[in-house]
């Protein structure tokens, strides 16, 4: 599998924040979904990877480039969409097109018509009175329309509307028909995550917190409803993060789960009344409150 | 590729600066057109001629430049295959090209009407003067704006910047050279003028190199 990209041990320091030994690598036919809160260090981590800031330590190999010192070249096969990127407000769609198109040979004409019709989006209309939704299809069509081998996405869902959503994630799935690409997608919404990613990253506070195959995560993340009859206490077991007991009632969340877990409670005098898999955004969350827990500690 | 990455982001620039370009030449050019009608005319053209070459400094500046960043549209062009230096030196050149050459058919148009015309062979070095203050003028809003997003440091440029004629206008009045006399004794480039002219090219080249030197020093370019 022919890798995309690469960091490994990266790190930045700025006064009130810093990114540490952050280490993702994203293969061909992947995409990655990499997910944090505000503030946790993925527009961070995405800029260092498109040499749009520099790192203070660690290697970035982008396309096999060496990053930042090589990004020109790196940069003919990776296109990069963001909700804050801007375009020329008083420049048409079609000049936007028209001036990308000049620039990529790679660029296929006959695609970016069919993702203009697709997101009904008119080439004389002026960048100046298109809706945010509008401007990100535009971002979009002038990425997929250069072909290129990775697409780099800094939270482009964010602020659309849910149609507008479900039209830019089925635009996204159908680029990865094609093997040799790859998307790295940064978001806060899980949902989007899990709809079309493969591959996770956990980001906290600047640190990778953990990272997986999305089928890995989802199998081995379990919550278990508990009843815990009087005088029954409840084991450490490893593999469980967290018991939340209130009176008889417990609620365990698993983060290693095994068929030995919910044995291990009941051989204990609990009675396990259900084992329920958890939502991306619930195993998110839970990971993000253990790795503070264990800093803090 | 990195190479020919830099004509179209100068193409591109020059394409949406060419308002400012023309408008410039247009509103210059009708300062030019009034100086060979008399005193007051002369007077008023020159003031417009001034006021086109300083405009177009400031607008293609704010609009090349601070609006980009401001609307985050250099991060766009950024993720294209290029490097923050060639972002740099395209962003540069197109710039210099849609002030200079305007700038340069405005002044070498207006010095050979004075040079054709009755007008008093005096007022060029004036003229060549006040048009090259308005290129440091330029070269340091250019500057400020390539290293700095600082709305304050530019708002000083632009005050400092529109505060200086006040005193230049009569002081080049006061050079040996400068005379409205219609038939002056002596030369009107003295090495008082040339001096005065060398002086605002080295400002400017100085302005514009030092913000390149900045540049190449920051870490991040977003």
């Amino acid at each position: 599998m022919s890798e995309l990209l690469e960091l490994d041990g990266v790190e930045r320091t700025y006064p009130f924040f810093a990114l540490r030994d952050v280490c993702l690598r994203l293969d061909a036919g992947q995409i990655m979904g990499f997910v944090g809160p505000n503030g946790a260090g993925k527009s961070t981590t995405i800029r260092i990877a498109m040499g749009l800031i520099s790192h203070d330590r660690g290697d970035v190999r982008l396309l096999g480039h060496s990053m930042p010192g090589e990004q020109a070249v790196a940069k003919q096969g990776v296109a990069f969409v963001s909700d804050d990127v801007g375009l020329y407000s008083y420049a048409t769609v079609g000049w936007h097109l028209e001036w990308v198109a000049s620039i990529f040979p790679s660029w296929d004409a006959d695609y970016a018509s069919a993702l203009m019709r697709r997101f009904n989006l008119h080439p004389e209309k002026r960048v100046k009175g298109l809706s945010h939704g509008e401007r990100v299809k535009v971002l979009l069509t002038l990425a997929l329309a250069r072909r290129p081998r990775l697409l780099v996405l800094d939270e482009p869902t964010s602020g659309l509307d849910p149609v507008a959503r479900h039209e830019v994630l089925a635009e996204l799935m159908a680029v990865l028909q094609d093997e040799r690409r790859g998307i790295l997608f940064s978001s806060h919404n899980t949902q989007d995550v899990e709809q079309i990613s493969d591959r996770i990253a956990f980001i906290d506070r600047g640190r990778i917190i953990d990272s997986s195959d999305k089928e890995v995560f989802l199998d081995r993340w379990r919550r278990l409803e508990l009843e815990l009859p009087d005088g029954v206490a409840l084991p450490s077991l490893p593999g469980v993060i967290d018991v939340d007991a209130t009176g008889h009632l417990a609620v365990a969340t698993v983060n290693a789960y095994t068929p030995d877990i919910p044995a291990a409670y009941q051989c204990a005098g609990a009675r396990v009344h259900g084992v329920q898999r958890m939502t991306l955004e619930e195993i998110f969350v839970a990971t993000v409150m253990t790795s503070r827990k264990e800093q803090a500690q | 590729m990195s190479a020919s990455i830099i004509r179209p982001l100068i193409l591109k620039d020059l394409y949406l600066l060419r308002p400012m370009m023309i408008g410039a030449l247009a509103f210059g050019g009708f300062g030019i057109a009034l100086m060979p009608f008399g005193e007051t005319p002369f007077f008023v053209g020159w003031i417009l001629l001034f006021i086109a070459t300083v405009l177009l400094g400031i607008f293609i500046t704010a609009v090349g430049v601070v609006t980009e960043r401001k609307d985050r549209v250099h991060l766009f062009v950024l993720t294209l295959p290029t490097s923050p230096a060639q972002y740099t030196a395209a962003k540069l050149a197109a710039s210099a090209i849609a002030f200079l050459v305007p700038w340069a058919i405005l002044l070498s148009t207006a010095l050979a009407l004075i040079a054709t015309t009755g007008i008093p062979d005096g007022l060029m070095p004036f003229l060549a003067a006040l048009l090259f203050y308005a290129l440091c003028y330029y070269s340091l809003y250019l500057a400020v704006a390539l290293v700095t997003d600082s709305v304050m440091w530019s708002t000083l440029v632009i005050i400092v910047g529109n505060t200086i004629p006040v005193f230049l206008i009569p002081a080049l009045f006061r050079m040996p050279g400068v005379s409205a006399d219609p038939d002056p004794s002596g030369p009107v480039w003295t090495a008082n003028v040339l001096t005065v002219l060398a002086c605002e090219v080295a400002f400017s080249a100085a302005a514009v190199g030092f913000a390149l030197y900045l540049r190449s020093r920051q870490r991040d370019f977003i």
